[in-house]
């Protein structure tokens, strides 16, 4: 089962948003609209690793992701006039995202979905104690993620988003409704339905492993 | 069922499936979540599945992605105008590629000496529109190159 052995303390850097934007934020927003050069390169640097995460998850393969970042990017600059002073960056970013990236599977101009080994980062060096038990552990937490995410890949599109949203993008059910353009309401009943098949699927997987 | 997972044949909960989501990502009422805990104290079906979604939720959020190399991000255009003047120029120089075929394929000489002057001219200004949109990503790219200030 995979609750069993999965920790439950590890800490992530959520990707939310402040409900108000930093003043640095609102003042680099500003200059960028001016034509500011610097102000616009410094908030592409700012907003380009975001971006492509969120389209790496919704898209699965890296270079439609870099596509999609590219292109999302440009969108906001070129409508960064239509911004509202003093909101914060990021959901308007992540709805650009999320349309480029609908559009893209909607025209399915889309390539395969990547390896999983090339979406997911190679994190045991880095968090394996030097014991052997800590070591299986690592490397049985990272097949784990692995399984859970591809799992999210055979989801349908509309699932795979809000899973993403909330379980690996961690937002909140008010940034999911914004981002989704939903209410509120339908985001607990939509998310429930995704979590539920998502756990058929991981557990069938779960199932056939343990068969193999 | 299953012994990897003893929920996998379950139907839904009688109770409510959706207000263990909500438990799950504390977004429900103190009235609601104490009924949760109520029912999770009694309902084994139950709490398997908030601690197989909560194991699943876990998994996600530990998960961590790659990540592109900065100067990757240098390869694509730069700004708008530069997309545009790319996206142009590509398309000029297919069209011109097509009409400079059926000029070429054409028995008619005149065709030649009505359109070769504008054949000549939209090849060259696709061209420049291709070399506008690099020269505008260059100066776009200079302020933030490293080897600008290395000296030959």
């Amino acid at each position: 089962m995979v609750a069993a052995t999965l920790p439950m303390n590890s800490v992530r850097p959520s990707l939310s948003a402040s409900p108000e934007a930093p003043a640095s934020e609102t003042q680099l927003i500003l200059l960028a609209r001016k034509g500011d050069l610097q102000a616009r390169e410094t908030l592409a640097q700012q907003l380009r690793r975001p971006a492509f995460l969120l389209a790496l998850q919704l898209l699965g393969n890296r270079d439609d992701a870099l596509d999609c970042t590219q292109e999302s990017l440009l969108r906001f600059f070129s409508k960064l006039h239509l911004f509202e002073d003093g909101r914060p960056i990021l959901p308007w970013l992540r709805r650009i995202v999320r349309n480029r990236a609908i559009d893209m599977l909607r025209r399915k101009k889309v390539r395969r979905a990547d390896s999983l080994d090339s979406c997911l980062e190679d994190e045991a060096p880095i968090e394996v104690p030097d014991t052997t038990q800590d070591t299986h552990r690592t490397v049985h937490l990272r097949e784990q993620k692995a399984l859970v995410w591809s799992c999210v890949q055979a989801l349908s599109q509309a699932q795979r988003e809000i899973i993403i949203l909330r379980d690996y993008q961690d937002l909140s059910y008010q940034e999911i409704s914004e981002t989704l353009e939903v209410p509120m309401g339908t985001v607990m009943s939509r998310l429930h339905r995704a979590r539920a098949e998502l756990r058929k699927k991981v557990c069938s997987a779960l199932d056939g492993s343990q068969r193999g | 069922m299953s012994s990897g997972c003893p929920l996998a044949d379950g139907g839904p909960c009688p109770y409510g499936d959706e207000m263990l989501t909500g438990y799950i990502d504390g977004v429900l009422t103190q009235g609601d979540r104490q009924r949760v805990q109520l029912r999770l104290e009694t309902c084994e079906r139950c709490r398997s599945m908030v601690e197989e979604l909560e194991g699943i939720r876990e998994a996600a959020l530990t998960t961590r992605f790659v990540q592109v190399p900065d100067d990757q991000w240098n390869e694509a255009p730069r700004s708008t105008l530069s997309l545009v003047c790319r996206n142009l120029g590509w398309a000029g120089l297919a069209l011109w590629t097509l009409l400079t075929l059926a000029v070429l394929l054409s028995t008619d000489e005149q065709v030649l000496e009505s359109y070769g002057r504008w054949l000549v001219a939209g090849g060259l200004g696709s061209l420049l529109l291709l070399l506008l949109s690099a020269a505008l990503d260059r100066w776009r790219s200079a302020p933030g190159d490293i080897y600008r200030g290395v000296q030959k």
